[in-house]
């Protein structure tokens, strides 16, 4: 079947935090069987399909329609990138992370930081040298994931040190520019922003520096001044160091190679407990047909 | 008397346990919609209330949180520890969503005399009253300001009456006025022909999940003014470099140093509650306790400031 926008629009939203939510707290979702209906999509379904199988079924067909939205790229990033060329024991994952006034789409953290802005066909360039603008500020390498239909006009709006990739319509990476890992560039207060105050007292100990005793209401000021002191790309090198650690994602291993593809950037993103993996696995191994009666 | 409703959030239920003493001794009757999957939390505060001997309203049946789909747990938690005990009841949400059916059922279900049926949205309030008949009078009535029309009331006569406005405007922390006004319930009741009143403390009616992190931080303390006859109002004492998400501790302390100058001016009819001494220990220790901590403090305060009021009134 080809999807139209309105469908695409459902199958999109079953990706959303809302679907995984539900299922890592109920092992149902009544939102999955809504966003089925608006769509033709059950009827093309194999009788032994379960909700599993209606996610891969679903991305499969999003992936390829002209309605490839943030998700799809998300999700090449991670099975691509994160889980193929690293490991959740290597590597980390971050989604939406400050730098400046902007938000980088993912980061990914195992030797370096490396920020991914995802353009898909449906997003515009508008903000995009901004955003670059910033995230050289905090992460040593940049990299823009784009539709081909963006490829020449990001080339043109970025620098030369800024990676631009594309995602063919087969589902592969192309690198167009490769990008470089530049760690000097960036400026210690921006990436203070991203770090909690336990982990921006780690990083200090990592490299040599007292830890401020002020009270808790003065600890970020003081950390402000002690950061723009600090050399770059020593500080970078501990924060990559640093959050690969606290954020690490490797108790998820066993648990994300053990459910289908399509949703393991979602359930990422969800960090769920060792409950909620329990009920999500158990709801991606419903029947479709039980799953219909989910409203 | 004082009905303070209470989303059964760990904050809040902090507030109640640490605060069980006076709930008892001012006769305050807390009225509990559990919002959280665990009920830990729950059991603790109503066996504090329990041990002082105060009385609670569990709602059975929240429409929000994670109980709102099945109250069952919160149904069977009554039933176990607190069958024999009459101050620690039920409380049953009519909302827009509980048809006439469903309500009848609800209070077949838990027909306890002291059970507390409360008004909140329940269109078809004829047919259940016709359907109590008699038994209406047996349950309580609370009615939500806004939520349940005079002519609405009428139909339930039962005693007592109260009536729970939310005096708490919710709004972006960045958004607040200095002051408003919080409420004038805890003075007019009695003309509303009601035998209690009640607020959403300084939390409010609206029911969100956590949420994200806040771009302001505010502390919202409620005092009575007897220079207007007594009405209860609200500071918002709010932060100033609310342009980023970072560094809430640093936040809270501007917040804190404009309350602290606001008590230190002699004219801020603010009471020297529990709360506040501990806000002039944090501003002194320069010391961030926490949001879910200040909204415990904030509560606390409202609590005390109500409990002052009423025990001043019935002395003089």
């Amino acid at each position: 079947m080809s999807l139209d926008k309105s469908e695409a629009a459902a199958l999109s939203r079953l990706f959303s935090a809302t679907v995984l939510r539900d299922l890592g707290k109920q092992a149902r979702s009544p939102l999955f069987t809504r966003l089925l209906d608006h769509t033709r999509f059950a009827t093309y379904m194999s009788p032994e399909a379960t909700v599993g199988t209606v996610f891969d079924e679903a991305f499969e067909l999003l992936s390829k329609s002209r309605f490839r939205d943030d998700y799809v790229y998300r999700a090449a990033i991670t099975e691509k990138i994160l889980l193929g060329r690293h490991s959740l024991n290597t590597a980390t994952l971050l989604n939406e992370v400050r730098a400046g006034s902007c938000k980088a789409d993912v980061v990914v953290l195992n030797g370096t930081a490396t920020a991914y802005e995802i353009k898909s066909e449906r997003d515009s360039l508008a903000r995009l040298r901004n955003q670059v603008f910033n995230y050289r500020q905090v992460f040593a390498t940049v990299n823009v994931v784009v539709s081909t239909s963006h490829l020449s006009e990001v080339l043109k709006a970025t620098p030369e040190d800024v990676g631009v990739i594309t995602l063919s319509e087969r589902f592969r990476f192309q690198t167009s520019r490769e990008a470089q890992n530049r760690p000097e560039r960036i400026v210690p207060s921006m990436v203070l922003e991203v770090l909690r105050v336990d982990e921006a007292a780690a990083v200090l100990t990592g490299l040599g520096q007292e830890i401020p005793a002020v009270p808790n209401t003065q600890i970020r000021s003081e950390l402000d001044r002690i950061f723009a002191e600090l050399d770059p790309a020593a500080v970078h090198e501990e924060m990559v160091k640093i959050l690969r650690a606290s954020r690490s994602q490797a108790n998820l291993a066993t648990f994300i190679g053990s459910i289908p593809a399509s949703i393991r950037a979602a359930s990422l993103a969800a960090k769920p407990t060792p409950k909620s993996r329990a009920r999500i696995k158990e709801a991606v191994d419903t029947p479709l047909t039980e799953a219909l009666a989910w409203k | 008397m004082y009905y303070p409703y209470f989303r059964g959030k760990q904050f809040e239920l902090i507030a109640i346990r640490e605060s069980a003493n006076l709930i008892a001794d001012s006769g305050f009757v807390p009225i509990i919609e559990p919002v959280r999957e665990s009920l830990g939390g729950l059991e603790k505060a109503l066996k504090a209330l329990a041990d002082v001997g105060a009385e609670a309203v569990v709602v059975v049946n929240p429409r929000h949180g994670d109980h709102r789909e099945n109250g069952e747990n919160i149904a069977g938690l009554l039933e176990q520890e607190y069958r024999g005990n009459d101050a620690i009841s039920a409380g049953i949400l009519l909302t827009s969503e509980t048809n006439a059916s469903r309500a009848l059922s609800l209070t077949r279900n838990f027909s306890a005399a002291g059970t507390t049926l409360i008004h909140a949205g329940f269109t078809e309030s004829r047919a259940l009253s016709d359907q109590l008949a008699s038994d209406a009078t047996r349950f309580r009535n609370i009615f939500l300001e806004d939520q349940a029309n005079r002519l609405y009331r009428r139909h339930f006569v039962g005693k007592p009456r109260v009536l729970v406005g939310d005096g708490f405007v919710q709004m972006k922390n960045a958004d607040y006025p200095p002051v408003e006004t919080f409420s004038d319930l805890h003075i007019t009741y009695p003309e509303q022909g009601m035998d209690g009143y009640g607020d959403f403390l300084t939390v409010g009616d609206n029911y969100s999940e956590g949420g994200g992190p806040a771009y302001a931080v505010a502390i919202h303390l409620t005092f009575i003014d007897p220079d207007q006859d007594d009405a209860m109002f609200v500071y918002h004492f709010k932060s100033d470099t609310n342009d980023t998400p970072t560094d809430p501790a640093g936040k809270f302390a501007q917040a804190l140093g404009k309350l602290v100058a606001k008590l230190d001016s002699g004219n801020s009819n603010l009471l020297e509650t529990s709360a506040v001494l501990e806000f002039r220990d944090l501003h002194e220790r320069g010391h961030f306790p926490g949001l879910g901590y200040v909204k415990k403090l904030s509560i606390k305060h409202h609590l005390e400031t109500l409990a002052e009021f009423h025990s001043a009134n019935s002395n003089g």
